[in-house]
């Protein structure tokens, strides 16, 4: 059978009629393709197409849409829960509940506790197994919910039809407040996760920004490295359940609701979810991470990959914290420095010299501090061109600044990519969310185009000069140290640290550091 | 200008769609989901939820064959857009392997006649776009990009250019950055990680020596042989209106939006709408087994299947089979090995679906200690209790929640939506499929699921992939041998 114009009709009759299978694909059939005669040269060419005046410049843009972040109110449950509600549009409405704190409550070494609390809290609460919140789940037509852990709070994200509300709630709240922890399934998972921690250990995407974050801010909370299979063994059903207890108490906690849905809905809903949970540690005060420290870390950091021929690269600097007034100079001053398109990094490293085939931004402003910074990937004999030709670039753009143009373009994309985090309920929560993990309010949320639309070129180039200094940056390697080793202490960076994949130093004896 | 027809919809494919559609009509994601809905909970159906929101989806073909989507959606100032050509690195020419790529990246990254090297991404930046991106399979090549809505005009004429007005503007150096681009990207990718050739190990099994889904494999070097006569060609083939669909979804005026359209692209050639011909891949004579060496800490097991194309019934009914064998609610491969045998750490099941055919994966992470001919054994008995067991429906039911709901719940988003439409036109002639593309996950039943193990999971019609750890074994993953049993059954 040969499939050629007319297979896509036999196709679309498979498809749409479920009893019609077998479908086409399921018979034998030698393989045929066969591809047409080109045209003849120039049948197609430019030249027998009439070129309009208009094609000769890039069209003008129109006058610009206005964009509102959808207004939000803030409210505030009997017991004294905070509350944001953010009504508009959508065929979804999005819970989060932010409990503040988490890695301020454990420290950096105190991290797998954390994790751990995160992936137990949704494998069953004391009244529903994992199996019932799984079916209650697809009886929504919602997706699981989500646990994850931030540098200033613990979230739980969920999402589901509008009219699911109450529903939602009930679920949303169960899972955050009445987890069971239970032994048995705990023990489980803490295995199952230790061992793909181990076996994640080996990946350089994964592991460079994590160690990253311990290069940067050292013994600070936020210098946490997960990761390590042997510390996640080692973390106890009685700690995860003791900083539940802490955490999710409701002299910490906000809630953010979005979508399709009212005031008095979304009160009544949290009253009944959550409206009952008082304070079992009154008077407690939220643990705030201190401020960051200058990182104590040598330039450059080597997490050993025996035989890997592919390096990752993650390298950044200690940033702006949220409410800092440079902060969103800063975030334009990264853009337009390490942008993967149109950054001079990517440029110059990828465009003119194919040392990388691409490099990425990365950053996030947490309430204490933050990291600017970017990653890619290189040959492991193009390692410390590339590390050269990032120092070289740096250095030149902390001391040059950025263009008129190159602000322009970078604000205006912050502004829409902002913008965009309000086309989905789930995503317009993350944005409020966030401010409640920070303890910014949703006024200040509204504000944010403002802010960025408000950045000077000049504040752009104080930003860069303050915060992307070379001497600054850490950079963090995963690849063959045997064979980086020589090429890599060539740079001339001082010290070189090597460190496992948990940010242990490598024994005596081993690898080990040099200079 | 002018050009369009309002409503004159003439997809040649999507006319046969739209006669099976209840009303001929395009259903709202709205209704959609009250559909889906209706898979559990019976009540939702008479509540179809945000259909006020999201209006109709709108078409027309330009004389010259272009396929034009809009949705309007006033939520946030942008537009998504999405072109795709249904035309890939299948029809790269016999030893020109990788002719698609570097085409593709030549109207990226080089210049058309009006937009000069380089200016695709920088004025798509400067004028805010986000989701940049661009992509070549084996079937169809594709380009997507969010703009402020008062910048749509943009994209248009960029892709315009690069549609009508690419020859004169390619030269030979402009190929040979591309080719040297194309080659440092594949290398990264190979070399990235201990077991990227698995993919490639497991093709070379399954499809012949010139089938299309091969030459997506491409070793870096692949592409020596591309010359701009070569790219020219493959050019005039298919980046013509003919074989183009182009949508757009967001803040925007469809009628507004049908006209910039015209403006841009209403004059250019209509190109030749010829498609090569194409047929499956034969399922393997018998079970492939190929030993890998890698440079893993524990034993891996890949075990592969040629499976029916995306979209079909049984494409559908592998996808809940996935689930059934590692998904969240019921996960019968996951508790045999890993929680009762203790034989791995970590199981995957999925079927992956393809535009000319599937494969149906299943990857074992060993348990220290465990070899990987000792994993294939364990995951060969619990197949044989597999297909033994009866499945209860609510287990399926699940299964079925799990494929659907995040691909459902994700189409709030414009981006989502254009790229998904655009697929949908690409793949089967009309762009809103999707009420189509979930009821194919109507009506399986326990002895369905039985009949599909049965009938594309056979023991002895696979590929099973053996990966032995080996720390000098060549980056990706080294081929050390390979044996053949032929099949047993008919």
């Amino acid at each position: 059978v040969k499939l050629a114009r007319s297979a896509p009709l036999l196709y679309l009759a498979c498809a749409c009629a479920p009893a019609a299978a077998p479908s086409i694909a399921g018979s034998p059939r030698p393989v045929v393709l066969t591809a047409p005669e080109p045209p003849a040269p120039g049948a197609r060419s430019a030249a027998t197409i009439p070129d309009e005046s208009f094609r000769g410049r890039p069209p003008e843009a129109e006058e610009a849409k206005p964009f509102q972040v959808p207004s939000a109110v803030n409210l505030q449950l009997k017991n004294g829960i905070p509350v944001v509600v953010a009504s508009f549009a959508s065929p979804n409405v999005a819970v989060r509940v932010v409990a503040r704190g988490g890695l301020s409550d454990v420290g950096p070494e105190g991290v797998e506790v954390l994790g751990m609390m995160t992936r137990a809290m949704p494998r069953g609460t004391t009244t529903r197994t994992m199996g019932a919140l799984q079916d209650a789940y697809a009886s929504l037509f919602m997706p699981s919910p989500l646990l994850s852990w931030w540098a200033d709070a613990v979230v739980v994200s969920a999402a589901a039809p509008a009219d699911k509300l109450r529903e939602l709630v009930d679920l949303v709240a169960d899972i955050s407040l009445h987890p069971s922890f239970e032994a048995k399934e705990f023990e489980r998972v803490r295995g199952q996760h230790a061992t793909w921690s181990d076996r994640d250990s080996r990946d350089g995407g994964i592991v460079a920004p994590r160690v990253l974050r311990g290069a940067i801010f050292g013994g600070h909370p936020y210098g946490a490295v997960e990761g390590s299979g042997q510390r996640e063994r080692a973390a106890t059903r009685a700690q995860v359940v003791a900083l539940h207890e802490r955490v999710f108490d409701p002299a910490r906690m906000s809630i953010v609701v979005t979508g399709a849905t009212t005031q008095d809905e979304v009160v009544a809903a949290l009253e009944d979810g959550f409206g009952s949970l008082h304070s079992r540690r009154a008077g407690q005060s939220v643990a705030v991470a201190p401020a960051t420290p200058e990182s104590p870390r040598p330039r450059l950091v080597v997490v050993d990959s025996p035989g890997a021929a592919v390096a990752s690269i993650a390298a950044g600097v200690s940033g702006p914290g949220v409410g800092a007034t440079d902060g969103e100079a800063a975030t334009i001053a990264l853009e337009v420095l390490a942008d993967s398109a149109q950054g001079r990094l990517s440029r110059r490293l990828r465009e003119d010299l194919g040392l990388v085939s691409g490099l990425s931004v990365s950053w996030y402003r947490a309430r204490a501090g933050g990291i600017l910074g970017w990653n890619t990937r290189a040959a492991t004999a193009r390692v410390a061109s590339v590390l050269a030709q990032i120092d070289r670039e740096v250095r030149a753009f902390a001391s040059q600044g950025p263009t008129e143009e190159q602000v322009a373009w970078a604000r205006d994309r912050e502004v829409l990519s902002f913008a965009s985090s309000f086309e989905t309920a789930a995503s317009a929560a993350g944005v409020f969310a966030w401010a409640a993990a920070t303890s910014r309010s949703a006024d200040d949320v509204g504000q944010t185009p403002a802010r960025f639309s408000a950045v000077t070129a000049d504040a752009v180039r104080s930003a860069a000069a303050r915060y992307l200094d070379g001497d600054r940056i850490r950079t963090v390697v995963v690849g063959d140290w045997a064979a980086l080793r020589t090429s890599l202490t060539a740079l001339g960076w001082g010290r070189i640290e090597v460190r496992d994949a948990g940010f242990r130093l490598a024994p005596q004896g081993g690898p080990g550091a040099t200079r | 200008m002018g050009a369009g027809r309002p409503e004159a919809v003439h997809y040649r494919r999507g006319m046969a769609v739209r006669a099976l559609l209840p009303g001929g009509g395009w259903p709202t994601l709205g209704l959609l989901v009250s559909t889906l809905l209706s898979l559990f909970s019976p009540a939702a159906l008479a509540q179809p939820i945000g259909a006020e929101f999201l209006r109709d989806v709108k078409q027309r073909r330009l004389d010259n064959g272009l396929a034009v989507v809009v949705q309007e959606d006033h939520r946030v100032p942008l537009a998504s857009l999405s072109l795709r050509y249904d035309c890939g690195e299948a029809e790269s020419r016999d030893g020109l392997a990788g002719t698609a790529i570097v085409t593709m990246y030549s109207m990226i990254r080089g210049a058309t006649k009006h937009v000069p090297a380089g200016d695709y991404t920088r004025l798509l930046d400067l004028a805010g776009a986000s989701n940049v991106h661009d992509a070549t399979w084996t079937t169809a090549m594709g380009m997507d990009v969010t703009v402020p809505a008062n910048r749509l005009a943009l994209p248009l004429w960029l892709w315009s250019d690069q549609m009508g007005f690419f020859d004169q503007a390619v030269d030979d150096v402009q190929i040979a950055a591309q080719k040297s681009a194309v080659r440092e990207q594949h290398r990264t990718q190979l070399d990235g990680s201990p077991t990227a050739r698995l993919d490639m190990f497991a093709s070379e099994e399954l499809y012949p020596e010139g089938h299309p889904q091969r030459s997506w494999f491409l070793v870096p070097d692949a592409v020596d042989h591309v010359d701009r006569a070569a790219v020219i060609g493959f050019h005039d083939r298919c980046i013509v209106p003919a074989r183009a669909t182009l949508v757009i979804v967001g803040d925007v005026v469809a009628a507004d939006a049908f006209a910039l359209v015209d403006r841009y692209f209403g004059t250019l050639p209509r190109g030749a709408d010829t498609h090569p011909e194409r047929a499956g891949a034969a399922p393997p004579a018998g079970e492939a087994t190929v030993d890998v060496a890698a440079n893993v800490q524990q034993a891996r097991v890949s075990v592969r299947w040629l499976t029916p194309r995306e979209l079909t019934v049984d494409d559908g009914r592998l996808d809940v089979v996935a689930r059934i064998l590692k998904g969240d609610r019921t996960a019968c491969l996951f508790w045999k090995l890993v929680d009762e045998k203790k034989i791995a750490t970590a199981v995957s099941a999925r079927q992956r679906s393809g535009a000319l055919e599937s494969q149906f994966e299943v990857s074992i992470d060993a348990a220290p200690g465990k070899t990987a001919a000792e994993v294939l054994a364990a995951f060969d008995g619990a197949m044989d209790d597999l297909r033994a067991r009866v499945f209860r429906q609510g287990e399926i039911e699940h299964a079925i929640y799990e494929t659907l709901v995040d691909r459902l719940q994700s189409l709030e988003s414009v981006q989502r939506r254009a790229w998904q439409y655009a697929k949908f036109a690409t793949l089967v002639g009309t762009p809103n499929y999707v009420k189509h593309d979930a009821d194919r996950y109507r009506d399986i039943t326990p002895g369905t699921i039985r009949a599909t193990i049965e009938k594309w999971l056979p023991r002895d019609r696979r590929v099973v992939i053996l990966v032995t750890p080996a720390k000098a074994a060549a980056a990706g993953g080294e081929r050390r041998g390979r044996r053949f049993v032929s099949a047993v059954t008919p």
